[in-house]
């Protein structure tokens, strides 16, 4: 049992990673996974599913958008994201726009996460604040993920988007 | 007291939900009791003692990749760890290594923003990696501030003693409360 599931008292605690973190205390629980989601995590290894170049963000022309494609090597269980601009990022300036999709082994079976791209200050957050996801989302093992950014500033934006969650391997 | 209950009494108390049975339901619907993973005791939660693994500062030069920083975790006890935090003098981005199992924890570099908080906003493992004792952290650095950089990573957590044995090694005793 880890950590964040313990408690002394017959009396659940009222938010899932209780008096630790050091903001949010109080709604947390609204929205991180609940004690019966966070059971499929359990002792898994943390794995950051990282979005950008092999050195860190990617680059991308202004106005242009990039399509980063990881593949499954075991189920991945994405519970949090983030993401990091150098130009815009802010609810009133986004600086890039992000669709995800779930592509299954089964032609025709894949998921798009979203109908169209999302602003990223409504997509991701940061690593001090990151959005967690309320229901850990599972890609099964061989699917691939694919990222689409699209990049809303009129000159180059350095980008990295970063999906965080457990392998099981 | 038989064998089997003093070697419950050992591992913990027995677990209610299944009675010590470790198993909930009757077939064709049992299932392993999720309370106690099957085993019928009630886990002893281990001691914890608050443990930060600091990294050595990593000296990075204006957009030096690669760069190695490494830390061996004592060999008193396992670590919990649940938080990242750094400092930094610009941007870099890093990957992680656990070399016991000879896996990297991303698949590319991982920038600082993405990836560290800091003290006041630490950025939370939901689900706690737990290094195991003696084994070494690694960490693979990269500068993308164009400048100088040095960079002090620290991964913060628990130290864990197991309950009926606190003093592991040669680090001192841990005692019980």
């Amino acid at each position: 049992m880890n950590i964040w599931d313990i408690f002394r008292t017959n009396i659940p605690p009222r938010h899932a990673l209780g008096v630790w973190l050091s903001t949010r205390r109080l709604w947390t629980r609204a929205f991180i996974p609940d004690r019966k989601d966070r059971v499929q995590l359990r002792g898994l290894r943390p794995f950051w599913v990282a979005f950008g170049d092999v050195t860190g963000p990617a680059s991308i022309p202004a106005s242009q958008f990039v399509e980063k494609r990881y593949v499954c090597q075991s189920d991945f269980i994405w519970y949090a994201s983030m993401i990091n601009t150098t130009v815009g990022g802010t609810a009133s300036n986004p600086g890039v726009r992000v669709q995800i999709r779930d592509l299954s082994t089964s032609p025709g079976r894949g998921k798009k996460l979203s109908l169209t791209g999302v602003n990223d200050s409504n997509f991701a957050g940061s690593a001090q604040n990151p959005r967690y996801l309320r229901k850990p989302y599972r890609f099964h093992k061989g699917h691939t993920i694919v990222v689409r950014i699209q990049n809303l500033q009129t000159q180059t934006n350095n980008v990295q988007l970063v999906l965080e969650g457990v392998q099981d391997e | 007291m038989s064998s089997s209950s003093s070697a419950l009494a050992a591992a913990g108390t027995t677990c209610r939900p299944c009675q010590g049975t470790g198993i909930l339901g009757s077939p064709p619907r049992a299932q392993a009791c999720p309370k106690c993973n099957g085993t019928g005791a009630n886990q002893m939660q281990p001691i914890r003692v608050p443990f930060d693994l600091v990294l050595p500062n990593a000296v990075l030069t204006a957009l030096q990749a690669g760069v190695v920083a490494q830390q061996q975790i004592d060999q008193d006890a396992d670590f919990e760890w649940i938080e990242t935090v750094s400092t930094q003098t610009g941007i870099y981005s890093v990957q992680l290594k656990d070399p016991s199992t000879g896996r990297f924890l991303s698949n590319a570099n991982v920038n600082s923003l993405n990836f560290a908080g800091t003290a006041q906003l630490p950025h939370v493992l939901i689900e706690p990696y737990i290094w195991p004792r003696s084994s070494i952290v690694l960490a693979l650095f990269t500068d993308l501030s164009n400048a100088g950089n040095t960079v002090q990573l620290v991964l913060r957590g628990y130290k864990l003693y197991p309950r009926n044995n606190p003093a592991q090694g040669s680090q001192g005793a841990i005692l019980q409360a």
